[in-house]
């Protein structure tokens, strides 16, 4: 597994450099602008959107091909990139904490409410990840595009639809209810991450190459 | 002598194409070249070996065992050579011998660096910037740096200099010393399998039409050419397979049951396959 997370990672050296340079620019952006909530945004799409594009570049060489040739059961392969994805969200709430770290040093912020926006983002990105995989898994990065445009773009219209026509005031549940939704969306990404890794597994054990 | 890999009544089936009833059996200690034409079924028969496309009837077994029951360990002793280096653009052969490194536990780094030296190839530059023959080099030393016992080729000489056929057939040849191992190899170039192989088994049409030992193979067919009247006169069993022309008949044959007095040519590995191609 160890072996597989190395090689998507040497595999996108050109594009973590540049997601890199992006992410200390937004870091500084963020520290500078006091807009820190919307970085930690940005970097969990970044880590997102690592782990999707991973994929991309896998199917560019018909890695899986060479791999499944190896000493290394398929759920290694599987597991390699959740935990890829794992790392990444880990690297990008490190970064998401340094930015709220210093914004909070210069501005004296609300450190439960900046921890609370952190917890809310990466349990956003896990959420999309556990989706995310699965779809790529069974149907090839090019192809899950589609489906996944459609899945991310769904909560968001529903969302904007609730509060549009007054069926939800968003602000005011998001307010009140934090704690609560916070508590719903770690333990639901938990069990949601166990589902789709079995999901995952299922599917990539009986693919053909 | 014991088979380091057989297949049995192995069948695949897809919309437009059938693998049906494929049987073969590599003793160790030998090279087994696998020929056919495009289409023929070569890369299925190695992807079914390896487990890369599910099996729909018929047994693989490697080393004794079951192919989809081989353990983790039992896989270190396969390297697998395929038509194209399927590695990210980005790696360098450094890049690679990193992951490699966690990934087989008989991977030895000393071997990697000293095929790495022999075939010339700048560990620093990126898989994008080899050319064929490098990336086919890389993907040989891949191969050999763990505990390889049966290396398994598809096409990988396809598009190499005759210098670097050369190069990975010595190679072959040194690998096989070890009455441990065995090659099975797929290929289009059939003057370098008859220069290495102990074995040879032809698929035409998903279907295996000889699987038979070279040196036998060569001895046993061979090409009369003759009228058609001439043809006419011999016993039909004689006959393998015919191709006519404007000038006369050619004709593969079993050479010791030709009429004496009718002279018999070498038939070569390239004037089997055509034959059997044909008569298809």
């Amino acid at each position: 597994m160890i072996g597989m997370i190395l090689a998507d990672f040497y595999a996108m050296k050109k594009q973590l450099t540049m997601l890199g340079a992006m992410g200390a620019l937004y870091l500084c952006i963020g520290i500078v602008s006091g807009s820190e909530h919307a970085m930690i945004a940005f970097f969990v799409l970044f880590s997102v959107m690592s782990v999707i594009s991973s994929f991309t570049y896998n199917e560019q060489c018909r890695f899986d091909l060479f791999a499944n040739t190896l000493p290394i059961g398929r759920h290694s392969i599987v597991l390699g990139k959740y935990m890829m994805a794992v790392i990444s969200l880990g690297i990008a709430d490190i970064l998401g904490g340094i930015c709220l770290g210093i914004s909070h040093i210069m501005r004296h912020g609300n450190v439960s409410e900046d921890i609370d926006v952190l917890v809310f983002v990466s349990m956003i990105g896990l959420f999309f990840t556990s989706i995310a995989l699965p779809v790529i898994f069974k149907l090839g990065s090019e192809r899950a595009k589609f489906v996944l445009m459609a899945i991310y773009v769904l909560p968001f219209l529903a969302a904007f639809a609730l509060t549009k026509y007054g069926i939800i005031d968003l602000d005011q549940f998001i307010n009140v209810k934090m704690g609560q939704i916070l508590l719903f969306l770690v333990c639901g990404d938990i069990i949601l991450m166990g589902i789709s890794v079995a999901v995952s597994l299922g599917i990539y054990k009986r693919k053909e190459f | 002598m014991e088979e380091i890999l057989k297949l049995s009544h192995v069948s695949k089936y897809y919309p437009k194409f059938k693998l049906d009833d494929v049987s073969l059996s590599l003793p160790c200690g030998c090279i087994m070249g696998f020929i056919g034409e495009n289409g023929a079924g070569k890369s299925t028969t190695i992807k079914l070996i390896l487990d890369l496309v599910n099996i729909d009837s018929g047994e693989i077994s490697i080393f004794g065992e079951d192919h989809k029951t081989l353990t983790k360990d039992m896989k270190e002793y396969i390297g697998t050579v395929m038509d194209a280096l399927h590695l990210p653009d980005e790696m360098t052969a450094g890049n690679v011998s990193s992951v490699m490194r966690r990934v087989y536990k008989t991977w030895h780094q000393e071997v990697f660096d000293k095929y790495m030296k022999k075939f010339r190839i700048d560990t620093k530059k990126r898989v994008k910037e080899y050319s064929r023959g490098m990336k086919m080099k890389l993907s040989l030393a891949i191969a050999l740096s763990h505990d390889t016992k049966l290396l398994i080729l598809d096409e990988a000489t396809s598009g190499l200099d005759p210098v670097a056929r050369e190069q990975i057939l010595d190679i072959l040849l040194d690998f096989i010393q070890d009455e441990n191992h065995g090659v099975f190899i797929s290929s289009h170039i059939l003057s370098d399998l008859e220069k290495v192989c102990d074995y040879i088994t032809f698929i035409h049409n998903g279907k295996i039409v000889f699987s038979e030992e070279k040196d036998m193979m060569m001895e046993k067919y061979g090409i009369l050419k003759c009228s058609a009247k001439q043809l006419e006169e011999i016993d039909r069993d004689t006959i393998v397979a015919k191709r006519s022309n404007q000038f006369g008949v050619q004709a593969l044959v079993l050479r010791d049951r030709v009429p004496d007095g009718m002279t018999v040519d070498p038939a070569g590995l390239e004037d089997i396959m055509v034959f059997y191609g044909e008569e298809a």
